[in-house]
């Protein structure tokens, strides 16, 4: 196990993010104690920001006031405005199917322009609902049938799928929905295999949807663990791999401990309450990679269901996304079990009560309370910065452990 | 007939309305991002009023749009790059290429510093990949990071990193030469 009692400097990114106020949770109130400890980090931070504002300088007195205007002078828009109503209201009056459905998606109108002019002369109404059928994303904005350009209108509801996902062409033996059903069966796979190599478990692992299939990133992977994912992937048509280093490894898990002895703002109290100095290492240790195993796992699930909740998945892709979340709630379960049988000696050392009302009051989601309760084990066992009372933290952690039972009861 | 209280509370706006007060707003904007995005001034110029069509065209089809600077920045970087995409083989257009970049501070040691750092700051540009610029873009441009992950379509950390590689980039061209 890892000794969690050294303030490790924090890395590039991360000093990066604390500037540019993005960093979350814990880790903001780490960053800010290491910094003020570390001339190291600050001198560190001083540089990058001094780039930044180089940078801006830059851009802001060199490069944007030498652009070339508009050669043009801006378009009336509205004119395209009524010429876009009264065409749609044509098409609703010629077909009472488009008229309750709405219009096409421009996207795919755009690319199948022929096809479609086709259609509408010999009925404009049948196209339209074989169309319908025949797609495999219906949860794709609908646009109006007139397309504004040649090129397709990207989608803004699938917004981690790259432009060229966006934009991609049917194949010209006319099946618009083969594409996106052969892409969204690879994501499918991609997900059952990544979850059975553990790497959607907070790994740096990004899986982006391209024209031409799924794309795999995995940024500053060791060399084992990229062949480990290469061979659980190679399998898949269409999934390609790109493997970014960086300059320092990161460890995936959090370091979030960054006090020494007699750092923690009641290092006493938990001492002397948990028997001593090992015996807090280790408790803090145990209980922040639990909740470290939580956290994971609620923030697996939330992935899951937005990479594919507005997706129409075929039943047997549906199966196995429903798996893998079926195995995340199992575990999930297991890891909150194990940081409560944890806890419980610990509350009954440090005392405080838990609000019976408080496992139902505020509906809160799974990740919710497994975020509110790492926020505060950081606070109470890594030195998180907090204007609570130690009684305040130790009451706030057992009522969002409490919220967190009950949550990941569901 | 309507009461008093009613005649005067504002009406709400028309789509189009809104979508006309979206495009004065943020054309210029995207017309500047589009430029720093390769595009030539007349495509620039033309993708940024397709973006807002095809915003109008969005809404009469039901999308809601929560942020609109940000679905716009969304939408034009994908027209953009479907744009770039179709000139594969044509030379990208630079703004930078064509400007003379002289610093007007008064005092010419002054001057010769910045006018260096600007030229290495416009190589060290150049030489990010195309995401690391892009993230860098639209940081100025004021976006977050998660705002930025929609608008390029990869994970907010993803965001991160290309930025942290970005700022490393420029400041070792820039600052440690």
């Amino acid at each position: 196990m890892s000794n969690k009692f050294y303030s490790p400097h924090p890395e590039d990114d991360e000093l990066l993010s604390y500037s540019d106020n993005e960093l979350e949770g814990a880790s903001v109130g780490r960053v800010r104690k290491h910094l003020k400890e570390c001339w190291r980090c600050r001198t560190q931070i001083e540089d990058l920001q001094a780039t930044v504002t180089g940078f801006m300088r830059y851009r802001d007195h060199t490069l944007v006031p030498n652009l070339p205007a508009p050669p043009q002078p801006w378009k009336n828009l509205r004119p395209d405005f009524d010429r876009m109503d009264r065409e749609s209201a044509n098409l609703a009056a010629r077909s009472p199917l488009f008229a309750r459905f709405g219009p096409l998606p421009a996207m795919r109108i755009s690319r199948i322009a022929v096809g479609i002019a086709a259609l509408a002369v010999i009925g404009f109404g049948f196209g339209y609902v074989y169309i319908m059928r025949s797609m495999t994303a219906p949860t794709l904005p609908v646009k109006p049938e007139v397309a504004v350009s040649p090129t397709p209108a990207p989608d803004p509801v699938i917004v981690k799928q790259n432009s060229a996902a966006r934009t991609a062409t049917p194949s010209a033996s006319g099946s618009v929905a083969e594409q996106p059903a052969r892409l969204m069966n690879a994501e499918v796979e991609v997900a059952v295999a990544l979850h059975k190599a553990s790497a959607d478990l907070g790994e740096p692992v990004e899986v982006v949807r391209e024209a031409n299939g799924i794309v795999v990133t995995g940024t500053a992977l060791p060399a084992n663990r990229r062949q480990e994912l290469t061979a659980a992937l190679s399998t898949i048509p269409g999934v390609s791999m790109r493997w970014e280093d960086t300059r320092i490894s990161r460890n995936p898990s959090r370091p979030n401990a960054n006090f020494d002895a007699g750092r923690l703002p009641w290092q006493s109290e938990l001492e002397s309450a948990l028997g001593g100095k090992a015996a807090l290492e280790r408790t803090s240790n145990e209980l922040l990679d639990l909740s470290d195993a939580v956290t994971a796992r609620a923030l697996a699930l939330k992935k899951l269901n937005d990479q594919f909740a507005s997706a129409s998945l075929k039943a047997d892709d549906q199966a196995k996304i429903d798996a893998i979340k079926t195995d995340h709630q199992a575990e999930l379960r297991k890891a909150v079990d194990a940081l409560n049988r944890r806890a419980t000696p610990v509350f009954e050392k440090l005392g405080g009560t838990v609000d019976p009302s408080s496992s139902g009051a505020v509906p809160v989601t799974v990740l919710q309370a497994a975020q509110k309760t790492d926020q505060l084990l950081n606070v109470l066992f890594a030195g998180a910065d907090t204007n609570r009372s130690l009684p305040q933290t130790v009451e706030e952690l057992r009522n969002a452990m409490a919220r967190l039972r009950a949550a990941s009861a569901n | 007939m309507e009461s008093t209280a009613e005649l005067l509370r504002p009406k709400p706006l028309s789509l189009q309305d809104q979508v006309a007060a979206a495009y004065e707003e943020f054309r210029e904007d995207l017309y500047r991002y589009l430029l720093l995005l390769g595009l030539n001034p007349s495509q620039a110029q033309e993708t940024a009023q397709e973006t807002f069509l095809r915003m109008y065209l969005a809404q009469r089809g039901g999308t809601k749009i929560r942020h609109t600077r940000a679905w716009i920045f969304t939408v034009a970087h994908n027209l953009a790059l479907n744009l770039r995409q179709s000139e594969q083989g044509i030379h990208l257009y630079d703004p930078a290429d064509e400007m003379d970049l002289p610093s007007k501070d008064p005092d010419p040691e002054r001057q010769a510093i910045d006018n260096q750092r600007n030229v290495r700051l416009q190589d060290a540009l150049k030489s990010l990949s195309d995401q690391q610029r892009h993230c860098l873009l639209l940081r100025a441009e004021g976006f977050r990071y998660r705002e930025i992950a929609d608008i390029i379509g990869v994970g907010t950390s993803t965001v991160g990193e290309f930025l942290r590689r970005a700022i490393s980039r420029l400041r070792k061209t820039v600052y440690e030469q």
